[in-house]
C-alpha cells in the first residue's frame, strides 16, 4: 500500500470530520423524545443527526448524490397558533377569581402561552421538506420553518450544484451508495 | 436514471414539468403546493450498466476476473470494475471495505449511530425519582449512573460536537442522590430508634 493516493484516502477516513451546524429543531423538541434533529455541513456531505433518547442516528447526504430537495407548504403553523391561542384564552379565566394569587398564576400562564404563540408566528409558516438521493428519501425536520428553509437553500444549493458540476467534469461512471 | 422526484406529502411522483420552477405548483395527486429543486445527479446512470470486458493486456477486477478494472479501492487498493466501485463522496471503495469499515466504530465516515451515555445516566437518575422507586433503590441507581458517567466519559464518541455538561450534571446528581438516599435511610432508622412506639414497635 505504498500508493500515496491510497494512504491519503485512509487518513481522511480515520480523521474526525469537522462539522458545522446549520439547522436544528426548536427548543420544544428537546423536551419531546425522538423529535430532536440537527443538520450539519461536512466537507463533502450533509449530516442529519437525529436523537432518539439514548441514541443518536446519523444519515449522510453526499452533495454529489443529492438528486432533489422537495418542499410542500403545510398547515401545521396554523394549527399550532390555534392551540396556543386557545390555551392563552383559557389562561384568562384565572382572572375570574378575584384573588391576588389568581392574577399572578394567570399572568404566568398568559406569559407562557402568549410567548409560544408569538414565537410560532415569528418563526413563520411551516413546510414539509424532503431530501432525496438514489438510495434514500429523508424528511428534514430542522428546516421546516420558512426562515430556516430559505437559509438552508442559500447555503446548500450552491454547494450541491458546484459538487455535481465538478463530478460531471471529472468522471461520471461510478455506482452510487449511501449510508 | 432515477425514478424521479416525489411529493413530500403524498410520496407520489411529481411531473417533470414541476421540476425547478420558481414558484409553488399543486401536486397532481394531493394538490399540496409543492416546489422541487432537482439536481443533475437525478439523471446519472445507475448500476444497471454492465462493466466493460477486459482484454488480455488489461487488469481485471478483483471480484470479476473478466471485467476491466477501472478504479482502485481507496482503502485496500484492490482493482475494481465499474460494478464493484462504490463511491462515498470523493472516496471509491470496494464492497468488502465498506462492510469492514461499517463494523468498526473508529471510522467516522461509516458511523451511523452512537450511544448517548450522558442521557442514559440522566435517565437513571431522573426516572426513579419520578416513579418513587428512588426510595427503595436510590443508591443502586445512583451507583449505576456514576459508573455510566465514568465509562461513557471516554467511550462516548458522537460525530457532531456535543458538550460534556450532561456528564458533569449526571455525576453531580448521582452524588447528591446517593448521599440523599443514605441520609434518608439514616433518618428513618434514627426516627424508628428514637420513637419506637410511634412505629408500633
Amino acid at each position: 500500500m505504498s500508493d500515496p493516493a491510497i494512504s491519503r484516502g485512509r487518513e481522511t477516513a480515520t480523521r474526525p470530520i469537522p462539522y458545522k451546524k446549520i439547522a436544528t429543531t426548536g427548543w420544544i423538541s428537546r423536551l419531546l423524545p425522538g423529535s430532536r434533529s440537527e443538520i450539519y455541513l461536512g466537507g463533502d456531505h450533509l449530516l442529519h443527526a437525529k436523537q432518539i433518547i439514548l441514541f443518536e442516528k446519523y444519515r449522510r447526504f453526499y452533495f454529489s448524490d443529492i438528486e432533489a430537495i422537495s418542499f410542500s407548504k403545510s398547515n401545521r403553523w396554523i394549527w399550532l397558533s390555534v392551540v396556543w391561542g386557545f390555551l392563552l384564552f383559557c389562561s384568562l379565566f384565572w382572572y375570574v377569581g378575584h384573588q391576588t394569587w389568581c392574577y399572578i398564576v394567570g399572568a404566568l400562564f398568559c406569559l407562557v402561552f402568549g410567548g409560544l404563540l408569538l414565537l410560532n408566528l415569528i418563526a413563520g409558516r411551516t413546510y414539509v421538506v424532503n431530501i432525496q438521493t438514489a438510495a434514500q428519501i429523508r424528511r428534514l425536520r430542522p428546516v421546516e420553518r420558512e426562515n430556516q428553509l430559505i437559509k438552508f437553500q442559500q447555503t446548500v444549493v450552491p454547494i450541491i450544484v458546484q459538487a455535481q458540476q465538478t463530478q460531471q467534469a471529472q468522471q461520471p461512471n461510478t455506482n452510487e451508495a449511501a449510508v | 436514471m432515477s425514478a424521479g422526484a416525489f411529493c413530500p406529502i403524498c410520496h407520489r411522483l411529481l411531473a417533470t414539468s414541476q421540476w425547478n420552477l420558481p414558484d409553488f405548483t399543486a401536486c397532481p395527486n394531493c394538490q399540496a403546493p409543492t416546489r422541487t429543486l432537482v439536481f443533475p445527479a437525478i439523471a446519472r446512470a445507475t448500476s444497471s450498466a454492465r462493466p466493460a470486458q477486459r482484454n488480455e493486456t488489461e487488469a481485471g477486477c478483483f471480484f470479476h476476473r473478466n471485467s476491466r478494472a477501472e478504479n482502485l479501492c481507496a482503502s485496500c487498493g484492490r482493482f475494481l470494475c465499474s460494478l464493484c466501485t462504490l463511491a462515498f463522496g470523493t472516496q471509491k471503495l470496494c464492497p468488502d471495505c465498506i462492510y469492514r469499515k461499517h463494523r468498526q466504530a473508529s471510522e467516522p465516515l461509516f458511523q451511523d449511530q452512537t450511544i448517548l451515555f450522558d442521557n442514559i445516566a440522566l435517565l437513571l437518575l431522573v426516572v426513579p425519582v419520578l416513579c418513587f422507586v428512588y426510595i427503595y433503590f436510590g443508591l443502586i441507581f445512583s451507583a449505576f449512573a456514576l459508573a455510566i458517567v465514568i465509562i461513557g466519559w471516554r467511550r462516548q464518541r458522537p460525530l457532531v460536537p456535543r458538550s460534556k455538561y450532561r456528564f458533569v450534571l449526571a455525576a453531580g446528581l448521582s452524588l447528591i442522590e446517593g448521599v440523599g438516599w443514605i441520609a434518608l435511610v439514616w433518618l428513618v432508622v434514627w426516627l424508628i430508634q428514637s420513637h419506637p412506639t410511634d412505629f408500633g414497635l
